[in-house]
């Protein structure tokens, strides 16, 4: 979760020094929106790995860039439409990858933690599979359907913040997180169901 | 209100995203409307479901250490100059620009000036010196009385008047030729 409205304006001084080269600095911005940069790109993609390369991609950008950012109150928006392009190159050279939630690379190195503990194997398999049928519906959702749906029902952004992200008026985002909400209900439905 | 119009604004609802009194509309149509309710609740329900087995990963350390180490290689970073900074560095330079565009013509003029200075000088010298050359050359021509063969023969490009020319025209005769007859 991003920062909370009294962490804001520690936010913005942080933003304010890292602008000047504070790396320790960065690094509390960095810590305050890894885990959310992280995840969109994750569900946008559907890989660990690439999400992890794509995430620091996205945050050496916005070192390099940070001096252009006028208003530090815009940072959010910022961040998430850099790790957007980031995202979007990625689809142009390569398409998305299928479902995958491996939890280890090539090497064999654990690539990134659970957020929750598993207490035994039944609950961790049950869990891996909700998480394995979660990640297929958001994969499934059409592009322009999809990372709204997450910025809004994962990310929790507001709806100006998104049509910001995105490049899109208020009302076609409120429209296109309504149908991706529609189209998640129906898939959903068979489990809620049960 | 009908109820194509409020589940077109449900998603918005439940996000808490739509105008205050928009959504006291809504609250009161669902207060009646079976149908719209049950749509509401089945939305809730997906968005929870959703939010509760989405996979949550968690940025592992080796992410900042990489990152930290490739801006260590990167050239320092540097703040935007903010709008006031921007205008005073403007003026500085604009002012520091100024001053040495004038030292570099003053300095250009000093030296130009100079320049001319010094070639009027030699050329003041040579004429001087020319003149000199020739009064020291034509006095001793003038005492000999050659000043006149001397200068207008050799400028007027006639030839010179031979003194012994007569001598060249006296004929010898061989004095032992008819002896020898």
């Amino acid at each position: 979760m991003g920062p909370g409205a009294v962490e804001k304006r520690a936010l913005a001084r942080w933003i304010g020094k890292a602008k000047s080269g504070d790396l320790d600095s960065y690094q509390k911005v960095y810590q305050a929106y890894a885990r959310k940069v992280l995840n969109f790109v994750y569900r946008m993609v559907g890989s660990a790995e690439e999400a992890e390369d794509l995430t620091q991609e996205t945050f050496l950008t916005v070192y390099q860039k940070l001096g252009s950012l006028k208003d530090n109150s815009k940072f959010e928006p910022w961040l998430f439409r850099i790790a957007r392009n980031y995202v979007y190159q990625r689809y142009r050279s390569r398409p998305p990858a299928g479902v995958s939630i491996d939890v280890q690379d090539e090497d064999g190195h654990e690539v990134y933690q659970l957020a929750d503990a598993r207490k035994n194997p039944d609950e961790a398999f049950q869990a891996q599979e909700l998480e394995r049928v979660v990640q297929e519906i958001i994969s499934a959702l059409p592009e322009k359907y999809r990372e709204v749906f997450v910025l809004s029902a994962l990310q929790h952004l507001s709806y100006e913040e998104i049509a910001e992200i995105v490049g899109r008026s208020l009302a076609s985002v409120k429209t296109d997180i309504h149908r991706a909400r529609l189209i998640v209900r129906k898939q959903v439905k068979v489990y809620l169901g049960s | 209100m009908k109820c194509e119009s409020c589940t077109e604004d449900l998603t918005a609802y439940l996000d808490g995203e739509l105008p205050l009194s928009r959504a006291e509309e809504i609250s009161a149509h669902l207060r009646d409307c079976g149908p719209c309710s049950e749509e509401l609740r089945e939305l809730r329900l997906a968005g929870e479901f959703v939010k509760a087995h989405a996979l949550s990963l968690e940025p592992q350390p080796y992410l900042w250490n990489n990152l930290r180490g490739r801006i260590g290689g990167m050239p320092e970073q540097r703040a935007a100059p903010g709008l006031l900074q921007s205008w005073f560095a403007q003026r500085w330079l604009a002012a520091a620009a100024s001053l040495a565009a004038a030292v570099a013509l003053t300095l250009g003029i000093r030296g130009y000036l100079g320049y001319r200075q010094s070639q009027r000088s030699l050329q003041n010298y040579m004429v001087s010196y020319i003149q000199q050359r020739e009064s020291q050359l034509r006095m001793p021509a003038a005492a000999a009385g050659f000043e006149g063969v001397f200068r207008t023969a050799a400028f007027d490009g006639a030839a010179p008047h031979n003194p012994f020319a007569d001598t060249q025209s006296v004929s010898f005769d061989n004095p032992f030729r008819s002896g020898e007859r």
